[in-house]
């Protein structure tokens, strides 16, 4: 899938990557990039989001100067500072690229203060360092060693330090997967506000959707060393590319049929499929849990798909609602507020149809297998009944 | 992105480093092909006549010191660790005392008071009146008193490696023996000893190549060992050929003991399971088994230590006089320049190859790594050997060299120099350094690397901005170990001593053999105070080990891989 936001102007500001691609072994070669091409411009956060061992941090590592890819270029702010088919290469240290390290790599000789200040020369100005150092609140701190912090504390030691060259580019490395939950939050929020102040480009790598979508202007979506979709967080959220992306978003229900006169029937009803799917397909149908919504019904008023609620669970802000819709599927679903509906409550089901997605079947295998164990055997359909699936996945909502 | 330094330079400084070890060995065993009759002559006569008595004397010596000091160390180490009784937290500190006392100091001291017509038997009949002393008294230089004073001088490694073990364990491992029904004693045998075995293997090893490295012991209680052998053998017959066959012998009977360490100690690394790791609770000790294990700890430190300290304190009093007009200051010097000269060496050396090894390159890189830092293996009448042909092969190509180029004059010999010392000195004790300097490296990870990098430091700053800085701590500790041991060296300093020159250790030797040993007491005195300071600073890090676990302050630990840098790789 082409980038968005590719550009080929040599003067735009902001980073740039052109074609890297990157394998490790020498005979049977495994890539690790492919072909990975974008442009971060200048001020934009975009968030690399994949899971993991698909390739960020080389990627990141790559654009750092600390990693030379096989193919491909480097552009920052117009100016080329990695071109692997001309052997070009300036050092890390010449490139104005901001790092901050998922373990943050705080150096343990050194206390607060001289962390943060490590990349500033004597003569550059320290105003803005200062007053970050106190908005943080870490001016109390600032005679302390690493170690003596807490997570949090550390966690905005890392960043401040990153920050204080003004980087023309700043790549951030798992920010916040060192955080507790609590800390996440308010830490995101303080990070983002100080990101926004500086004029850079920023790169974030991460696995947690929910992290991307609160931190960028552009998600990039990579799966084994590819780039495979690109695009604003409501973007990628309403049209996922595939079923992978759709599913790094979070557990789905997941049916498998065939396309039959350019429609999708699956226990959940009728889908039309959309126009570029050909005639016979075996495609999957996903539908997040929170796009189904139930009602309690009797069998006679309500023509669409029922079912019989088998647990109910309230999860804080929305309850989690498991309903056997027949043939031995269940279905995860999960509304806002307190709905627990009693054990055994006959509903009626209700699909969004903007939450529910038809992707051609990447995984056939998984599409003829008897049935599925596990979350990751994917959905299951006996042979003999194709368009009816027995059960949906089974998974962990 | 490799530059040609990193590509050619750094591996040119480990193939410096290989060759300035490995090249002495390989010269002694080449030179054995090349001997004259007489020499073999001197070969046969030793064959018939000296070497069984060599052979057996050695492994006696080895056997009964490492047996000797395995027990000691075990049990005080045992004792101070699980239980408490009165005194038990100060022997924790004092039980390493006796390593600052070269085993030949204790042996000068003990056979100096203890000899026919020694202090005590000179006191005795004194006081008795009558010859009555002389009678009963016994025989001092004899094989087992060479043992035990070995063993009380060398228990602490044992002890040192043991307790660092036993204070890692969690103490959670005992309470289980307990509650699964194993009495004290059972649980020592079941549990604690199987625990300990690694630890235990490593510093029995320590013990028996310190044992076969010892000539000052041996020439003290005038034992016939392969290593009083190879002193015979060039100084007394001038046969450097059939020295350099003894010292062949010596490396591969220590080549023996070190497979036999790397099968007995397998793979086994017995971690405690991280998480929650509680502390030791000692278990309160009372009546007779507090007093028993009082008497046993106190013996340890009184003879291993206070009882030759006081000697040497009293002696060196009455002798001051004496030893000034002897040239004490003199030899003092001479010792202080010659082991800073190693400490900064070897530190200096540690460092490099440390460092030139860190990214990880082929398995030839690798070994001549291994080689490089063999030297402590290798017991110092063995290098010195390899030392006197190696160097006297470069002496006479230099010569060769310089004489071609038309500088008749200028004839400058590197055997029986100073610089050769520091040369034997830094190959001995290149290990220390460098495995603390290596496990110093370990703690800068590669993304601090990396985020200096993005910092804008350039490679070479890194190194003087992160590494140096993180390691100092590691260097300054290291350099002290290679000073102090380089004070203590006897046997190699003996053999590549600049003629007619001493240091202390060679000064108080030669006393001491002609006993005489009263008048260079000021020496063995100092050499024993310089010998303290890393013994201190040892005891603090092994009760600290479990304390600090995180953060800077792991360089406490450092101290740790430090003492186990004494094991070979």
């Amino acid at each position: 899938m082409p980038p968005l936001k590719m550009s080929d102007s040599p003067n735009t500001k902001g980073l740039t990557v052109r074609h890297i691609s990157h394998s490790y072994g020498g005979e049977a070669k495994r890539p690790v990039l492919d072909a990975i091409s974008f442009h971060v411009a200048d001020g934009a956060i975009a968030c690399l989001l994949g899971p993991s061992g698909c390739g960020k941090s080389t990627l990141l590592r790559m654009i750092a100067g600390l990693a030379m890819p096989q193919q491909g270029q480097v552009m920052i702010d117009g100016r080329k500072v990695t071109d692997a088919g001309q052997k070009h290469f300036i050092a890390p240290e010449d490139r104005h690229v901001g790092m901050m390290f998922q373990d943050y790599a705080l150096f343990p000789h050194l206390n607060v203060y001289d962390n943060i200040a490590f990349g500033i020369d004597e003569r550059m100005d320290k105003t803005w360092m200062h007053q970050a150092i106190r908005r943080l609140g870490l001016h109390a701190h600032v005679g302390a060693f690493p170690h003596t912090l807490s997570g949090g504390q550390q966690q905005r030691v890392a960043l401040l330090r990153a920050l204080a060259r003004s980087p023309r580019v700043l790549l951030l490395d798992e920010p916040f997967s060192g955080l507790d939950a609590d800390n996440r939050i308010r830490v995101r929020e303080e990070t983002i506000e100080l990101l926004r102040e500086r004029s850079m480009a920023v790169l974030m790598v991460t696995h947690d959707p929910e992290e991307a979508m609160f931190m960028a202007d552009s998600i990039l979506v990579m799966k084994q060393g590819q780039i495979i979709q690109s695009g604003s967080p409501t973007e990628t959220w309403l049209g996922p590319a595939n079923a992978f992306v759709t599913e790094l978003f979070g557990p789905v229900n997941r049916f498998c049929a065939k396309v039959c006169e350019g429609v999708v029937d699956t226990p959940l009803g009728r889908f039309a499929a959309p126009p570029s799917i050909n005639e016979g397909t075996e495609v999957d149908l996903l539908v997040r849990p929170d796009g189904i919504g139930i009602a309690e019904s009797t069998q006679e008023d309500f023509a669409g798909v029922h079912g019989t609620v088998v647990a109910a669970r309230l999860l804080g802000r929305v309850s989690h609602i498991k309903v056997d819709i027949g043939n031995d599927q269940l279905l995860h679903v999960r509304i806002a507020g307190v709905i627990l509906p009693k054990i055994g409550t006959k509903v009626a089901v209700l699909v969004e149809r903007c939450s529910a997605f038809i992707f051609p079947c990447q995984d056939k295998q998984a599409c003829v297998s008897d049935r599925a164990e596990t979350y990751q055997e994917g959905a299951a359909s006996s042979k003999a009944m194709p368009f009816s699936l027995r059960k949906e996945r089974n998974s962990p909502l | 992105m490799k530059t040609f330094w990193q590509h050619y330079g750094l591996r040119g400084i480990i193939l410096f480093c290989a060759v300035l070890v490995g090249m002495p060995l390989v010269m002694m065993i080449g030179s054995v092909v090349a001997t004259s009759p007489q020499d073999d002559e001197v070969w046969a006569h030793i064959l018939a006549h000296a070497l069984g008595d060599y052979m057996v004397t050695t492994l006696a010596l080895a056997a009964g010191v490492g047996s000797l000091s395995a027990v000691m160390g075990v049990a005080c180490a045992w004792l101070v660790s699980m239980y408490r009784f009165w005194g038990s937290s100060f022997f924790k500190v004092a039980l390493l005392l006796p390593m600052a006392m070269p085993a030949y100091i204790v042996a000068f001291v003990y056979t100096d008071m203890l000899d026919h017509g020694g202090r005590v038997a000179t006191w005795l009949n004194d006081s008795t009146g009558a010859d009555a002393g002389a009678e009963v008294w016994f025989d001092v230089r004899t094989l087992p008193m060479a043992i035990l004073v070995m063993a009380l001088t060398l228990y602490p490694y044992v002890f040192a490696l043991v307790r660092a073990s036993l204070v890692e364990q969690s103490f959670c491992v005992w309470q289980a023996g307990r509650t699964l029904g194993c009495g004290a004693w059972r649980n020592f045998w079941l549990v604690g000893l199987p625990l300990l075995r690694p630890a235990l293997v490593v510093a029995v090893v320590i013990v028996i190549m310190e044992t076969l490295n010892d000539f000052g012991v041996v020439s003290a209680f005038s034992l016939p060992t392969l290593t009083s052998g190879i002193y015979h053998a060039w100084l007394n017959m001038n046969s450097l050929s059939v020295a350099v066959r003894l010292a062949l012998l010596l490396l591969v009977l220590v080549l023996l003991i070190l497979l036999v360490e790397r099968w007995a100690r397998g793979n086994r690394r017995y971690h405690a399971p991280s998480g929650s790791h509680r502390q030791m609770v000692a278990e309160h000790l009372k009546g007779a088994r507090a007093v028993v294990s009082f008497c046993f700890c106190a013996s340890l430190v009184v003879f291993g230590f206070v009882l030759p300290f006081v000697v040497l304190l009293w002696l060196a009093a009455h002798n001051q006089h004496q030893a000034f007009a002897e040239g004490f200051v003199g030899y003092g010097l001479n010792s202080l320049a010659l082991s800073g000269s190693a400490a900064m060496g070897a530190v200096a050396l540690g460092f490099m190859l440390a460092w030139a090894a860190r990214p990880p390159s082929g398995w030839l890189f690798r070994s001549l790594m291994r080689l490089a830092s063999i030297g402590y293996a290798i017991p110092g009448a063995v290098l010195a050997i390899a030392l006197l042909l190696w160097l006297s092969a470069v002496d006479k190509a230099q010569n060769a060299g310089l004489s071609w180029l038309g500088w008749q004059g200028a004839h400058f010999l590197w055997v029986g120099s100073w610089a050769a010392l520091v040369y034997g000195y830094v190959v001995r004790f290149l290990a220390l350094p460098y495995g603390a300097v290596d496990s110093a490296l370990s703690r800068v990870t590669p993304s601090m690397e990396h985020a200096a990098r993005t910092l804008g430091a350039s490679a070479w700053n890194v190194m003087r901005r992160i590494h140096l800085p993180m390691m100092r701590p590691s260097l300054m500790t290291a350099g002290l170990l290679v000073f102090v041991d380089s004070m203590k060296e006897l046997p190699l300093t003996l053999l590549l001593r600049p003629f007619d020159s001493d240091t202390l250790s060679t000064w108080v030797w030669h006393y001491a053999r002609d006993e005489a040993f009263a008048v260079s007491a000021p020496g063995a005195l100092l050499i024993v105070c310089v010998g303290l300071l890393p013994v201190v600073w040892l005891s603090s890090m092994i009760s600290g080990s479990t304390a600090k676990k995180s953060g800077w302050l792991t360089n406490k630990q450092t101290a740790l891989r430090d003492t186990n840098a004494y094991a070979p790789a």
